[in-house]
């Protein structure tokens, strides 16, 4: 077994850890829908527990044995769980095994019903691994839906799937074959790859690394064995390695310059994925066992803030943003419940009302043009409604503002890490700001005061980029709408963006404009040496595989003091409560 | 460098004309979609909702002329009409979207042209657009309707599908060749500038507040 296997079984049964994980999750009563399957929720408990012996949660058992026949006792007559806290922690944690980037444009999130029911803890990573490999366009607007039927068939077809912590790729006999019949061969992988590339979803969606017991030309010979040889470390053997002579004087086609060059570039990615992977385990502990219980004591320590900046653990979320947002408007559950009543009556008695709450009815048709790629706001999906009653409340809360589009993105992310309540709380304070509210209320006047800070902020920090922008007549509004409205949650990777938002509700609103000046910076080359149409293209549509750490060290590199900041805000309203 | 003027002096540009056009109407009529059909030429069922404006170019050959579109897709909720507003003075041509299976949409466009006459100049090219005509057992607006109150405006009319990608190209193109022959007609006309959309520079606080 693997270290990486032996790892991973240790996190899902240490008993202690795995308890305090649990009860973080509690919260997550959005995922009740998935309850409806008693055999999914009784599977997802194996994955949490590690065992088939459902009638003991307790229970430390390494066992791997997850055969149906075993969940019986969870259920009662119905064939309803009996324990469905415990089974909510189990989907939550499920889910959380994947970064939003694996679960972007795949069936995964309806996956946790069917397949997760006959996978192993190695199959997990490997399907993580899958997930991550699928080509994905370079808008969010194409979806090349992975689906459930291709994910199982490969799980089928290769049972011996395996992951390794050096060069994490998958090994898998007849991987290669899965889609392509042809592509026995590592370099017939790189040419489908490229191939498939343009978008016929189904059949690019499976890429798999199968190099690793390739038979076929002399380059993939050579790769294997530089993977073999590099074993111990297999990032820097390869790097190392490409630059051998034998290896550019047997492959001296540019076309397999460009892939070894590509497949470094990967390694490295992949390395630094583990890195952090690792570091987001170290904090979840510190998280868990120190910060958490005393946030009071701790909240405005340095260590909280380098924590933060390193980005919260996805499973610590659910904690940590309701207490880093508070809860200043004094939000109790059952103000939540009459406004949800209201919304109801709202929608029944249509424009009728004195405010904007007739702005409801809008809601419907943005639920599944929201983060559509994760499929899990969709009609059928299972925080459908969960997403259209925090909305729906909000506008009965504040009906001045109303449902305004930009706003579902909000909530939906919240969605995805806490439950409705708590969802709609960091809703309402996070937008009870007068950045966001000038913003969302459309306030021109207002608004151009922030677009001017920006472009004052572009000016002093990124003169060259902001003397060819605003020479070609693009102005900060053209970005930062959508940026601000969506709080980068449209135009970032999910996971980067939940990075951003942890630095923003800590640092407030300054955080805004100090990460769209990282952004800016990021692509300050491409930026600078584009025409108009090329910069308006890539400033309205950012690369979907923005790295985080390469992200954040742009952002890093910028100082907004808040003084600087309320001087060039000077006029607002209200602007005393911009940085907490 | 600059896109000013709409016949491309610089040598270096791949194209002979420039044409700025923007698509508005209500939210869900399928802007998006038809801006995605006609750039890329593909459909996804699950769009994501637009938040403010979009942009896409696609350039096509006309009459032995490359004519680069540059797109603007702008929010379709009422709240963002002022922000969409602004960029209604850039435009050359506007694509009128409504929804054939949504009565509201269409009653809307008075509205829409109501904002253009405001916001926009006065020679822009319109187009009025039925999008998702694939869909005939849920069709509302009857086509006689739409070329009706296309007639009454004395624009073009078009019946879509972006879905199924019906008319979509003819929409575009079929507005294009307008825009160009009114632009070798009217070669010194105002709108023929650059006018890319700056929210300062059109100030709508100083405008009234028509559009709220």
């Amino acid at each position: 077994m693997c270290v990486c296997q032996k790892r991973r079984r240790k996190e899902v049964v240490d008993k202690k850890e795995k308890k305090e994980v649990a009860d973080l999750l509690l919260v997550d009563r959005s995922s009740l829908s998935l309850l409806s399957s008693p055999l999914l929720s009784s599977h997802l408990l194996n994955i949490i527990c590690g065992s088939g012996n459902n009638s003991n949660h307790h229970s430390t058992n390494t066992s791997q044995n997850s055969s149906p026949q075993t969940l019986s006792p969870l259920l009662n007559g119905n064939g309803t769980p009996t324990k469905p806290k415990r089974v909510v922690v189990a989907a939550t944690r499920a889910r959380q095994m994947f970064s939003f980037t694996e679960l972007a444009g795949t069936d995964l999130t309806l996956l946790m019903e069917e397949a997760f029911l006959s996978m192993q803890h190695e199959e997990i990573d490997a399907l993580k691994m899958v997930c991550r490999e699928m080509p994905r366009d370079e808008t969010v607007n194409h979806i090349n839906q992975l689906e459930l039927s291709q994910i199982q068939e490969y799980i089928e077809q290769n049972p011996h799937i395996t992951t390794t912590t050096t060069t994490t790729t998958i090994t898998a006999v007849g991987a290669a074959n899965l889609l392509n019949s042809s592509t026995t061969s590592t370099s017939s992988y790189s040419e489908t790859n490229h191939q498939n590339g343009n978008g016929n979803g189904s059949s690019s969606s499976l890429q798999v690394n199968g190099y690793g017991h390739s038979r076929g030309n002399s380059y993939g010979e050579e790769y294997n064995s530089l993977t073999m040889s590099g074993s111990s470390n297999g990032s820097t053997s390869l790097a190392s390695s490409n630059e051998s002579p034998s290896l550019t004087s047997s492959n001296s086609t540019p076309t397999s310059y460009r892939k070894n060059i590509a497949e470094k570039e990967k390694q490295k990615k992949e390395k630094q994925r583990k890195e952090r992977e690792k570091r987001m385990e170290e904090a979840l502990k510190v998280w868990t066992e120190d910060i958490i219980p005393n946030w009071e004591k701790k909240k405005s320590t340095k260590k909280v803030r380098d924590l933060i900046y390193q980005g919260i653990p996805s499973l610590a979320r659910s904690k940590v943003w309701p207490l880093i947002i508070g809860n200043d408007l004094n939000i109790t559950p059952e103000l939540f419940s009459i406004f949800g009543a209201r919304a109801e009556r709202a929608k029944q008695k249509g424009d009728a009302s004195l405010g904007r709450e007739g702005t409801v009815t809008l809601i419907q048709l943005d639920l599944p043009r929201t983060f559509p790629m994760l499929s899990i706001f969709q009609n059928e999906g299972p925080l459908h409604q969960s997403l259209a009653n925090v909305l729906e409340a909000y506008v009965c809360y504040r009906p001045d503002v109303g449902y305004v589009q930009g706003m579902s993105y909000l909530a939906a992310l919240f969605l995805l890490i806490l439950d409705e309540y708590n969802a709609f709380v960091c809703l309402a304070n996070v937008l009870n700001n007068p950045c966001y509210m000038t913003f969302y209320t459309m306030n021109m006047s207002q608004m151009e005061i922030y677009m001017k800070a920006m472009d004052s902020l572009m000016s002093i920090n990124l003169p060259k980029l902001h003397r060819h922008l605003s020479g070609m007549g693009i102005q900060p509004d053209v970005f930062m709408i959508d940026w601000v409205l969506t709080i980068f949650s449209k135009a970032l990777p999910l996971d980067v963006a939940s990075h951003v938002w942890d630095n923003l509700f800590l640092e407030g609103e300054l955080f805004i404009f100090q990460a769209a000046l990282g952004i800016l910076k990021m692509y300050s080359k491409e930026l600078e040496g584009g025409d108009f149409d090329a910069c308006m293209t890539l400033l309205t549509h950012l690369p979907q595989d923005i790295d985080d750490d390469e992200l954040f060290q742009h952002i890093s590199s910028f100082t907004i003091h808040p003084k600087q900041y309320s001087k060039l805000i000077q006029g607002c309203d209200n602007i005393k409560t911009f940085c907490k | 460098m600059s896109n000013t003027g709409t016949t491309a002096s610089n040598k270096s540009a791949a194209y002979d004309y420039l044409i700025k056009l923007l698509l508005i109407g209500d939210s869900g009529v399928g802007k998006s979609c038809l801006l995605l059909r006609f750039s890329e030429d593909s459909f996804t069922p699950s769009f994501i909702t637009t938040i403010g404006i979009d942009f896409k170019i696609r350039t096509i050959e006309l009459e032995g002329k490359r004519i680069k579109l540059q797109i603007w897709d702008t929010a379709g909720q009422e709240r963002f009409r002022t922000i969409t507003t602004a960029y209604y003075r850039g435009a050359m041509g506007i694509l009128l979207v409504y929804d054939v299976t949504d009565e509201k949409s269409f009653g809307n466009i008075r509205n829409w042209i109501r904002n253009i006459e405001q916001h926009a100049t006065e020679s822009v090219n319109k187009m009025l657009i039925g999008n998702k005509c694939d869909l005939p057992e849920k069709k509302v607006v009857d086509s006689s309707r739409g070329k009706a109150l296309a007639d009454e405006y004395g624009i073009k009319f078009l019946e879509t599908s972006a879905k199924n990608s019906i008319n979509v190209e003819e929409a575009f193109i079929s507005l294009a060749k307008d825009i160009k022959k009114r632009m070798i007609d009217t070669p010194n006309e105002p709108n023929n500038q650059t006018g890319n959309a700056q929210l300062s520079d059109t100030a709508p606080a100083k405008q009234k507040n028509c559009c709220k």
